[in-house]
């Protein structure tokens, strides 16, 4: 029999935090809160100068891009990460997909904190380049 | 006391496609259905062609070299505006961007000469609205 449970919040009874999910083989439990992606973002990194701000496609939990340099960029978070651990990738793409650049989530020069991480992207000659399409995504635990 | 439920299918009250989650710090929400990822894939070109392993897309289909394409099995709810994000085994990266529509996109793989390349094994994930 199908069920259907209509809701506009889930918290953890245990913990608030914390909700177990039974995983696609019926078997183990995964971790509903840490599975989510916490925040994503698309946008595009041509046409702006050093120093602007960057208005993005789509986005999930971000406040803010800026553009720092050439392939270079930092990303606001709004609500916060518990701590710098997290996780964060990403890809990206140029007009006509052209290899005009890919995503190097690094953090050279700016270390990351709990609101903020910077990412690089080169082009296929390992140089600084602004692609049409970045996109990036963070995993982690939130505060 | 532990406790467990049992359903199918998760709506929300207010937006049907929206349910608030408490993060682990226990002092903000996430959201559901916006930290899902809406589609991925473990595509294999070692050998015969297959999909290891895959949500929401179909068999990718060779373009050209170097080149593939996925549509997704539910459509994204934009053409521009989900995220992606991927891998390649070897010495090589993959780009997308200006080819994705609502239904489908094509993926490029260059290899560090700047040359379309093919490699054996690719890994994708998508973010973004569902339909």
């Amino acid at each position: 029999m199908s069920s259907e449970l209509v809701l506009d919040e889930l918290t953890g009874r245990s913990s608030a935090g914390s909700i177990a999910v039974t995983a696609e083989g019926g078997t183990v439990t995964t971790n509903l809160q840490q599975g989510l992606t916490k925040a994503w973002v698309n946008f595009n990194g041509t046409g702006t100068s050093a120093g602007a701000t960057i208005t993005a496609r789509d986005s999930f939990n971000t406040t803010s891009i800026t553009d720092v340099n050439t392939g270079d960029y930092t990303i606001t978070i709004a609500n916060n990460m518990a701590n710098d651990d997290y996780a964060h990738a990403g890809d990206s793409g140029g007009t006509n997909n052209s290899s005009n650049g890919n995503v190097y989530c690094n953090d050279q020069g700016t270390a990351r904190t709990t609101t903020l991480f910077r990412v690089y992207t080169l082009n296929s000659s390992a140089s600084p380049s602004d692609p049409a399409q970045v996109n990036i995504m963070v995993c982690g635990d939130l505060a | 006391m532990s406790s467990i439920l049992k359903v199918n299918t998760l709506t929300g009250v207010s937006t049907a496609g929206s349910i608030s989650v408490t993060g682990e710090g226990n002092s903000t929400t996430t959201n559901l259905q916006n930290g899902l990822a809406k589609a991925h894939m473990t595509y294999d070109l070692s050998g015969t062609a297959e999909i290891v392993h895959g949500f929401n897309l179909s068999s990718p289909v060779d373009v050209a070299q170097g080149k593939f394409g996925c549509s997704f099995i539910n459509n994204m709810a934009t053409a521009t505006e989900y995220a992606v994000a991927g891998i390649c085994k070897g010495n090589g990266f993959m780009v997308h961007g200006a080819l994705q529509t609502a239904s489908a996109m094509q993926i490029w793989n260059y290899d560090w000469d700047g040359d379309l390349s093919d490699f054996d094994l690719y890994g994708l994930v998508v973010h973004g609205d569902l339909a």
